[in-house]
């Protein structure tokens, strides 16, 4: 898979599963960063600052997925593709 | 479709862009069925069709509303289905007040919050008795009771629906619709006759539309008169009727069903939204079951969600875990949560299987906001257009952004195709089908399935070392779906009887959603697929074996392999068929159930004579002859009493920018709940506007996929269609001293790109009053990656957002059409494009 640096103008090679780790990283980063628990009291358990883009040319089950673990597990919000209904 | 005795295609070129259905509408014309087609280009849709209308996009309320009014002056409606199964006998709360009394709003309207009161609309006595089922009191939005209601069966009450709707549509006359639309009277009128008929107890019409009719500012009201003239012509529920929103990706209606979309949970129960309603699980299920109707099965449905995603640790003693779901506080939609980004409000985006820098609305302003964010992480089957954001784009292609000042770290992950993976697509029809992996995908590429679960496990590592309440949910969640393979995929069938549901006890998968509890003891991923895998090793969605006439036995449609919803309308109140030739089900008096050529969309054990108790609940409620089982009072609803942000009935209002001042409503000239979000780089031309005369929509080609990635990258269909073109008609042509093939630059108030001119009588002039009107056609396919490259149409269309389900408005655009190529076109360009101080 491929990598891009901030800055960069090229591509590189960047191991899978080294990838992944950067991609929990940063995700774990900015939740930690951004998440809160409540608002003047009332439940929020949510962060805005991570989104997702996607969906009509996945898999039911790929779907299922994003929402479990995005929105029930994560808190995020911003979540969408290609569909309005 | 074969059983339709005419069918109108609106807002959409189905046989180019859905060919495998249009064999249906060819096979049907050959057997007699009449084929009508409303579009403002002669496609291929138009060339097999047996009358094609052209018309002014923009302006499909008027056409739709003529129709209605045809139906309603020449009593064309089908009654005893309108008396019985519609709530136009029903009567409207004294206090409404229609468009045609306020100028072009409804009562309730409050323009300092830009929204409507909707109390007015609601049916009269709906106020008496609290609409929620019974559950602890919570001060928040009334629910009013649907199914307390008078009616007048004569349909004369001045203030019953059926008048209001008369009066309501009264002005969309012939005339209207040849002024306003462009559509001769004799044409409209050759329609109406022809649509009109298809109706009573032995024909039937359908209807078929696409993002021509969605892709508006009020594009959810030009569905509603589309389902309001199926209602009066009693066409819902019967074979050869109903509505198909022809959908445009492989599964989309599974991406909205088991929705990546930020307001709905699986089987559309709505996401929490933010305040003391949503702080605990019985005020959130209070607020959204309804007394009466199916939908009183909500508790059952949320917490065998809240069980599927949560598992063990959802009990009743934690609400099964509801604290943990995040609450909505705005408009978390691509549209909004992008104008964020291009704000630097956000981090990170994962975007996978879609392609924003050529799709989005206002393309150019997203692949700006792009280089806003931190962390981007794209998963796609080619390097596409927004992957490279930040180094072939036209902006860095001509300096105006440099890669050097672009800090977007980027992951370009290879994702597997569907050949390559297990799972299942939803399409059109509701139909669940599984499809094999064929082929290992090849070297770094991975299913979604296998990036979720494989990243969801590095969090719930890192969360286990940290468990603080903000980590539960993830800690929570069920996890720990066996893999296969070299790679270790996770194993889709898990996931399918997941939502499929099961007792949690012996996980058992349940039979249906019918088997599905409020107590904890079922989970179930999307109660609307339940029973697409009621036993171990059956997979409804793998089946291949087509039984009967609608396919029973090769995949599975939701709910329950219905295969027609609402398919009770199909019988008379008695239980009988309406006639012989449009039996579909039907009530055995002798078995006490209902029978048929399909799976009955009701309880199959409730007679016709059903009358519901005093103080009955949810289905029971419902009387023998309530077709529209989800609705709480089990009607059609011709006029909605609640649950639009725009209105009960659809009125026309112009797009956002248009050639002319509304002519229905000169006071109201856009829908006033839409938002046109204008901010800087997201400017509007003025309506009408001499800098930008001609009218502009976008379309798709049978060659190519949406944004590209699948078909531009391909050597066979980059042959077939390798350019972008901009196709006008003849007189444009020659207005502006065009020749065939020339470069044109097409621009717009957020921007130009350059095509070929495509010179075609395809594209019609229209006469819309004393004016003639000017359409310019664009496939929105191109973009800078891939083997054919052209410039990206969507840079040319808004951010907007409609009221209802926030969709950008890329049809009935401004634009204006100048000789020659962008560059040497720039300064005039820059000219057309200046703000103007006005």
């Amino acid at each position: 898979m491929k990598y891009r640096r901030p800055f960069s103008e090229h591509w590189e090679d960047l191991e899978l599963s080294r990838a992944m780790e950067m991609i929990a990283d940063r995700v774990w980063a900015s939740r930690e960063r951004t998440f809160a628990e409540t608002r003047d009291g009332d439940t929020l358990m949510q962060t805005t600052a991570i989104g997702h883009l996607g969906g009509a040319t996945l898999d039911n089950e790929e779907n299922y997925l994003i929402k479990k673990l995005f929105t029930a597990g994560l808190g995020m919000v911003c979540i969408s593709n290609q569909a309005r209904i | 479709m074969l059983n339709s005795d005419a069918i109108l295609i609106m807002g959409s070129n189905m046989a180019e862009n859905h060919p495998v259905a249009f064999q249906w509408i060819v096979e049907a014309k050959e057997s007699g069925t009449t084929v009508i087609h409303v579009d403002p280009r002669f496609s291929r849709t138009s060339a097999m069709a047996d009358l094609w209308l052209p018309l002014r996009a923009g302006s499909d309320i008027i056409f739709l509303g003529g129709l209605i009014r045809h139906v309603l002056e020449n009593q064309l409606f089908f009654r005893e289905y309108l008396l019985h199964y519609t709530n136009a006998p029903l009567i409207i709360a004294e206090g409404f007040r229609d468009t045609e009394e306020l100028e072009g709003v409804f009562s309730g309207w409050k323009p300092e919050q830009h929204s409507y009161d909707s109390r007015t609309w609601w049916y009269e006595g709906a106020d008496q008795r609290s609409g929620h089922a019974p559950g602890p009191e919570f001060p928040s939005l009334p629910v009013p009771d649907l199914n307390t209601y008078q009616k007048d069966d004569r349909l004369e009450h001045p203030r019953c629906v059926f008048q209001i709707l008369k009066r309501h549509f009264a002005r969309y006359t012939p005339e209207r619709v040849e002024e306003c639309c462009g559509v001769s009277q004799e044409a409209f009128q050759r329609v109406a006759d022809t649509y009109s008929q298809a109706s009573g107890p032995e024909k039937t019409g359908g209807i078929c539309y696409a993002v021509g009719w969605t892709q508006h500012s009020s594009g959810v009201q030009i569905i509603r008169c589309a389902a309001i003239l199926q209602l009066l012509l009693g066409n819902m529920g019967r074979p050869g009727g109903g509505i198909l929103a022809l959908r445009g990706h492989a599964s989309i209606q599974g991406s909205t069903d088991i929705p990546t979309l930020f307001d709905s949970l699986p089987g559309y129960l709505s996401m929490p939204i933010f305040g003391a309603q949503s702080n605990n699980l019985g005020k959130y299920i209070a607020q959204n079951t309804p007394r009466t109707g199916w939908w009183r099965n909500f508790d059952k449905y949320i917490v065998s969600l809240l069980k599927a995603y949560y598992g063990e640790a959802a009990q009743p003693e934690n609400e099964f875990g509801f604290r943990w779901l995040p609450r909505i506080t705005g408009d978390h939609s691509h549209q909004g949560y992008w104008l964020e980004m291009m704000d630097g409000k956000m981090d990170g985006l994962f975007v996978m299987g879609e392609n924003p820098a050529v799709a989005g609305p206002n393309s150019g302003m997203e692949r700006r906001a792009l280089a806003r964010l931190k962390w981007l992480v794209v998963r796609d089957l080619v390097d596409t257009e927004t992957s490279s954001f930040w180094r072939s784009a036209p902006e860095v292609e001509n300096g105006e952004v440099r890669p050097q000042e672009i800090p977007t770290e980027v992951f370009l992950m290879p994702a597997a195709g569907h050949a390559e993976k297990d799972g299942t697509f939803t399409n059109t029809q509701r139909l669940l089908q599984w499809h094999e992996r064929a082929v290992d995908a090849p070297g770094d590429s991975r299913s979604e399935n296998w990036f979720m679960f494989h990243l969801g496990n590095l969090l719930r590592e890192k969360a286990r070392k940290d468990p603080r309440p903000r980590h539960a949910g993830l800690l929570a969640l069920t996890w720990d779906y066996h893999t296969e393979g070299p790679h270790q995929e996770p194993v889709a069938e898990e996931i399918l009887e997941e939502i499929n549901g099961y007792t949690v006890a012996d996980r058992r998968l349940v039979p249906g959603f019918g088997a599905l509890k409020a107590d904890g003891t079922t989970a179930c991923g999307a109660w609307i697929y339940s029973g697409v895998f009621p036993h171990a090793h059956e997979n409804r969605a793998n089946q291949r074996t087509s039984k009967d006439f609608y396919g029973h036995g090769w995949g599975f449609a939701w709910p329950a392999d219905r295969r027609i919803l609402y398919n009770r309308a199909s019988a008379r109140p008695d239980g009988k068929p309406w006639s012989e030739r449009k039996k579909l089900v039907w009530w055995d008096a002798a078995n006490k159930r209902w029978m048929g050529n399909d799976v009955p969309d009701f309880v199959d054990t409730k007679p016709p004579s059903h009358i519901p108790g005093e103080n009955a609940e949810g289905d029971d409620a419902l009387a023998g002859d309530k077709p529209f089982i989800l609705h709480a009072d089990g009607l059609g609803w011709i006029w909605v009493p609640n649950g639009l942000a725009d209105g009960p009935l659809p009125a026309h209002y112009e797009p956002l920018e248009s050639p002319i001042r509304n002519p229905i409503y000169p006071r109201q000239q856009v829908n006033p709940v839409a938002s046109n979000k204008k901010r800087f780089g997201n400017e509007y031309a003025s309506s009408p506007d001499e800098r930008f005369p001609y009218v502009l929509t976008t379309y798709r080609l049978t060659e190519h996929h949406t944004a590209g990635g699948m078909s531009r990258t391909l050597s066979h269909l980059a042959e077939l269609q390798p350019e972008m073109f901009c196709e006008i008609s003849v007189e444009l042509a020659q207005h502006l001293a065009i020749n065939p093939g020339e470069w044109v630059t097409i621009v717009t108030a957020r921007g130009a790109v350059e095509a070929h001119a495509l010179v075609t009588p395809r594209i019609q002039t229209l006469k819309i009053g004393a004016r003639l009107i000017y359409q310019v056609g664009l496939p929105f396919h191109w973009g800078y990656s891939g083997l054919v490259k052209g410039d990206i149409g969507n840079d040319l269309i808004a951010i907007s957002e409609e009221p209802n389900v926030r969709i950008m408005e890329a049809k009935g655009v401004l634009c204006n059409v100048l000789r020659g190529r962008q560059a040497e076109n720039a300064p005039k360009v820059k000219a057309l494009r200046e703000v103007r101080r006005d």
